[in-house]
């Protein structure tokens, strides 16, 4: 297909403490899901078009491990792919929205960003026809979808307010966006005059949720680079929300954005935060053992003695588990991992190279690669940060276990940098303008 | 079985429906004619507007119809006694009630109230309200929504249109805030006129530059419209609580404007209201001069049908003809030979229009004369008026009886008054109104010259041989210089809903003001009441103390806004002093409360001035509503901020402090650069004043170049 994408990969603030905003973590794009890097998911899901394009973009840290991964992943791409289309790793150092700047001399054609996060059974040609059947006039297309999954709890979704407006012929405008932190900061939704006179009927959705995939015309980037402060310092949802706001800003109608909600038929899931994604595991492996049911292989006999591992659970290569361990409701072990006897392992994701004692209880938590539990602990929805070990006998509910270290200080040093509040009162006067109160309102997570 | 027979007893009651009829609008769109006869008798297509509404509550099934009468109530009751509805085949039983007392539509609710009128379920209309609705389909819904909620208090009735639909009040417009899967009513803001703001000055327009929702009250909603596009022809089906919720909140002024948004807001009565929404039906309301030409427009056009002039007939003895063209006449219509009548033209019996005229998309009354070579364009003529020859009406209303001599022309947006008599070859000024007697805007603030002139008329508008004085409002100022403006061409009739907003002080009096409080040094302002008003002064003393405790009350233990302001607003009530002491006592109270932050060490000034406003500035919101109410304001801050009890930070603090007043729109720019002004000399000599204003000098500075800025940038 005649398009680009580009695939955003962030450092994953919310899967902390095992993405790489800790130094024992991995980029996010690398975080295995079912014992695979997320990112090769969304490259099958780009494979699937194909696009002609694909440019993988990410921090210049993490750069030598995702282009390792991407390496392997091109050699497990079947050849009639191959030929049709290529992959690029790019590294930038600022937001996502520095892609219209660096980019712009690469991508000559319509384009899709992506995040490196989801996951969902819709193939890219719903989203591609949704683009190509826009409304004239229309930039870009913003898709946005209702979360489908009620067994993880709400708090972890964090749908903004969207306005848009609903047309009769079925394409929603995209008219703005607030984060809900922003609106209980300011203790108001705000939402413009202007905006009511050029859309009388605007709908206000609280409940949809950002995806972060939009489909931008090739126009965009000219449009961005000229009428947008700060490019590099945005993110690509923040110059899309920059964009939508120009259809109704102005005396002049100018471009509008589209937005393209997700049938709720479709599950879509971006795995942003740990609740998501040990349910994005959980699915994966649901899916597994409806496979294996269906094909009806009878598993073998099990020798006295031998580990247990359910139908619904998956164990990596290299991985030795103890005798009589059981590995029960959608479980995933890592590859070079050591368990040993009688062990407990229930709902949880243990990641590469962990070393796991006799007698241990797991239920609901997850261990970071290299971390070794020591036996007869007993782990209840817990977080076992890389190389942590886990002293013998250890008991405990609800924990993140953490290195002790002194970067832990400074988690949030990458992300406060790019949106640096100057206190200082002469040059707020230039914001005062304009963004009052579009001001940087936490759209922005990558 | 007894429980039963109850239920039975309980569904008859429901079935007798009442309506109240608000035959007063409360306001003064209308003058100087309504000073002569109310509102609800002027005639729309030459029938009385209360007809449409009467009609209306016909074709809805009303049993008991309740006109609330104030203005000129012996001339609606006498109407009403001479009219079709007091005979014995009237559909419902109607009786008007003398409500001479009341002066907003809260007034009237409460006299609602106190008289004990309601037994069920009734509807609440307008006298003006010009409808082919069916209203079955509200009152269902009404119905299942009181079933399915049991805080379901009200059920607005509106229709679906474009936000500039002629028929669209451009002073009225609002915004309903809905949940899109029931239609319940979150929250309602009303947003004057964009596109009308914009031709006046930006600041205007930057005044209203959003709505502000709470999210409290989106909580649990899933998806919810902002609805620009409806028409609120004001008829709403209430249940007997609502006129007991304006007896509980007594400051209640308007239905929309403080009942709805009181009641959606208010976290204690937990209350609904749900909105009505029909597409098909046309229903609006005759609430200013824009609405009286677009509705006229519609009903000819018959986009009202069956509620057109052919149809509906209120005097058995003039039967209106119904042409091609939208063309109606009554009997005995004399038009010379030559005259032309366009579409979209109605003329009342017994009237003539003389050779070579034209008339079209106008309203001609009964026993009108009209002269030859008259130019008659979206114009309205009533009874018995007399237009010369030559004559040119434009988008004008000529009333009863009023003579317009030959050869004047009026070419827009003139309403000339009863009996009024327009001289020859005069030109009025667009949006001149002209009234037989002299009638005051009731203002009170009007200059003096009008007082100290005695003369006979007012010759500049009527001419010599005329009748008539020229009526002001005090916005008329205001609309008299943009009315020059050359892109008003493409706002015909626009101006015809000249806006009777907030009263403007003259700037003498302003000045005034400024210069007393320039006076007030420091420790003088706690005592100058003692010496100047002995008697109040333990009253005002008093209030402040107490005023201050429940600021401070309200901060210490984190009350909610809207307890603090019903306090607050009740201290004020009960001592009876002005918003000046109100505000003096709030803003001491805050900025005790922001030194206390920064005196502790707690926080440093500017996040203690933010966080102190943005929690309780909006106390302001119920406290400053005027122009000359926000230069208070900042004087206000200026002499506290120049106590010694803040030192050494009162500079900083004043510069915040105006910096947040403006951020959250509580001072708005123009205001802020107007008290600039008229304060900046007096710094001049002052050292003190100058260090305190020093930051806010380079404050105003940057709003006057920002304001350049901008200009050039939305072009």
């Amino acid at each position: 297909m005649e398009f680009h994408a580009v695939i955003c990969c962030g450092k994953g603030s919310g899967l902390a403490p095992f993405s790489s905003v800790r130094s024992t973590g991995m980029p996010k794009a690398l975080l295995p899901i079912a014992n695979r890097p997320m990112i090769e998911y969304v490259l099958e899901w780009c494979d699937l078009a194909p696009f002609q394009n694909i440019t993988v973009v990410c921090d210049p840290l993490s750069a030598p491990l995702i282009q390792n991964a991407l390496d392997f992943y091109q050699t497990k791409r079947s050849a009639d792919v191959q030929k049709l289309t290529s992959i690029e790793l790019v590294t930038l150092s600022g937001a996502t929205g520095e892609i219209f700047q660096s980019l712009k001399d690469k991508i000559t054609t319509d384009f899709l960003v992506l995040p490196c996060d989801f996951m969902t059974d819709l193939p890219p040609q719903v989203l591609i026809e949704a683009y190509r059947s826009r409304k004239e006039g229309n930039l870009g297309l913003s898709v946005q979808y209702y979360n489908t999954v009620e067994t993880v709890e709400k708090k972890n979704f964090q749908p903004n307010y969207t306005l848009f407006a609903q047309g009769k012929d079925g394409h929603n405008t995209l008219l703005d966006m607030y984060t809900k932190e922003h609106v209980e900061l300011a203790k108001a939704l705000q939402v413009r005059t202007h905006l009511t006179w050029r859309y009388p009927s605007t709908v206000v959705s609280t409940q949809l949720l950002d995806s972060f995939i939009y489909i931008c015309s090739q126009k965009t980037i000219g449009i961005i680079n000229s009428e947008c402060k700060n490019v590099a310092a945005k993110s690509c949802t923040k110059l899309m929300r920059d964009l939508a706001r120009r259809s109704w800003r102005f005396k002049e109608p100018r471009g509008t954005v589209g937005l393209f909600v997700l049938p709720k038929q479709c599950s879509f899931l971006r795995a942003d935060n740990l609740a998501v994604y040990m349910e994005t595991n959980r699915m994966l492996m649901k899916e597994k053992a409806k496979v294996a049911a269906l094909s009806q292989q009878t598993p073998a006999t099990k020798e006295k003695g031998a580990a247990g591992i359910g139908a619904d659970c998956l164990v990596g290569d290299l991985t030795v588990l103890g005798e009589r361990t059981t590995l029960k409701q959608r479980s995933v072990v890592g590859s070079n991992c050591t368990v040993g006897k009688r062990c407990r392992i229930t709902a949880s994701i243990i990641l590469e190279n962990v070393t796991i004692g006799d007698d241990v209880v797991l239920e609901n938590t997850i261990v970071g690669s290299g971390a070794v539990v020591h036996s007869k602990s007993k782990l209840l929805n817990c977080n076992v940060e890389g190389s942590f070990v886990v002293n013998k006998g250890t008991s405990a509910k609800g924990e993140t276990l953490l290195q002790i270290s002194l970067e832990g200080l400074g988690v949030d040093e990458y992300e406060s940098s790019s949106e640096g509040e100057s206190g200082s009162e002469g040059s707020d006067y230039s914001d005062f303008e304009d963004d009052d109160d579009f001001e940087d309102d936490g759209l922005f997570d990558r | 079985m007894p429980p039963k027979a109850k239920k039975q007893k309980e569904i008859l009651q429901d079935e007798r429906l009442q309506a109240i009829v608000l035959t007063d609008s409360f306001e003064s769109r209308f003058m100087p004619l309504t000073a002569v006869t109310p509102r609800c008798l002027l005639p729309l297509a030459n029938v009385p507007l209360i007809e449409y509404t009467l009609e209306f509550l016909a074709n809805a099934g009303v049993n008991e119809v309740y006109l609330m009468c104030c203005n000129h109530a012996d001339q609606v009751q006498e109407y009403i006694d001479r009219s079709k509805w007091s005979d014995v085949g009237s559909p419902f039983k109607i009786a008007t009630i003398m409500s001479l007392e009341s002066r907003s539509v809260g007034d009237a609710m409460r006299d609602v109230d106190n008289r004990g009128l309601i037994t069920g379920d009734f509807i609440l209309v307008t006298g003006d309200v010009v409808t082919n609705m069916k209203f079955d389909g509200a009152l269902e819904f009404h119905k299942a929504k009181k079933a399915q909620d049991r805080n379901h208090i009200a059920t607005m009735v509106l229709t679906q249109a474009s936000p500039f639909h002629r028929a669209r009040s451009k002073d009225d417009s609002a915004c309903f805030i809905l949940d899109t899967t029931n239609n319940r009513c979150l929250y309602y803001q009303d947003i004057p006129n964009y596109y009308l703001h914009d031709k006046k000055t930006k600041r205007k327009k930057r005044g209203n530059k959003a709505i502000t929702i709470d999210p409290e009250l989106l909580e649990d909603v899933d998806e919810f419209a902002i609805r620009n596009d409806l028409i609120d022809c004001r008829v709403d089906i209430c249940t007997p609580h609502v006129p007991q919720i304006f007896q509980d909140n007594f400051d209640y002024q308007y239905l929309r404007k403080d009942f709805l948004k009181g009641v959606l807001s208010s976290d204690l009565l937990k209350k609904t209201i749900y909105a009505y929404i029909t597409e098909s039906d046309y229903a609006a309301r005759v609430c200013n001069w824009q609405t009286y030409h677009a509705i006229s427009q519609d009903i000819m056009a018959r986009w009202c049908f069956p509620v057109c002039p052919d149809l509906s007939v209120v005097d058995e003895d003039d039967e209106m003809t119904y042409e091609s063209r939208h063309i109606y006449k009554g009997s005995n219509v004399v038009l010379a030979q030559g005259c032309k009548i366009d579409g979209c033209t109605m003329i009342g019996s017994i009237s003539s229009v003389g050779d070579g005229s034209r008339v079209g998309k106008s309203v001609i009354g009964k026993n009108v004369t009209i002269g030859k070579n008259v130019v008659i364009e979206n114009s309205y003529v009533w009874d018995n008026a007399v237009i010369g020859d030559n004559v040119q009406l434009k988008y004008s209303v000529v009333a009863n009886g009023a003579q317009i001599l030959s050869g004047a022309v009026l070419n827009r947006d003139a309403v000339v008054g009863y009996n009024v008599t327009v001289g020859r070859n005069m030109t009025l000024k667009p949006n001149t109104r002209i009234s037989a007697q002299r009638v005051k805007y009731n203002s009170g603030l009007s200059d003096n010259e009008d007082e100290e002139d005695d003369s006979l008329r007012d010759e500049a508008y009527v001419g010599e041989e005329g009748v008539g004085f020229a009526y002001k409002s005090d916005s008329e100022s205001d609309s008299d210089t943009s009315s020059d403006d050359e892109d008003y061409s493409d706002h015909q009739f626009h101006i015809m809903d000249l806006k009777f907003d907030s009263l403007e002080l003259s700037d003498d009096e302003s000045i005034i003001s400024a210069t007393a409080s320039k006076k007030k040094s420091r420790r003088q302002s706690s005592t100058m009441y003692e010496t100047d008003f002995d008697e109040d002064d333990e009253e005002e003393e008093n209030f402040e103390k107490e005023a201050i405790a429940t600021v401070e009350r309200a901060m210490e233990n984190n009350h909610d806004l809207d307890t603090a302001l019903l306090e607050l607003n009740t201290l004020r009530m009960s001592m009876n002093v002005t918003y000046h002491e109100v505000r003096h006592a709030t803003s001491s109270a805050l900025l005790t409360r922001i030194n206390h932050f920064v005196a502790t060490q707690t926080l440093a000034v500017v996040p203690a001035v933010k966080k102190v406003l943005d929690q309780w500035g909006p106390l302001y919101r119920r406290q400053v509503f005027e122009k000359d109410e926000q230069v208070d304001l900042l004087n206000i801050f200026q002499i506290l901020c120049s106590q010694e009890d803040v030192e050494p930070n009162g500079a900083s603090f004043f510069f915040n402090i105006v910096q947040r007043l403006y951020d959250m729109d509580i001072c708005e720019e123009e205001n802020i650069l107007k008290w600039w002004h008229q304060n900046e000399k007096a710094y001049e000599g002052d050292v003190k004043l100058v260090q305190l204003s020093a930051g806010v000098k380079k404050f105003v500075e940057w709003l006057e170049n920002a304001e350049e800025e901008s200009e050039e940038e939305s072009d």
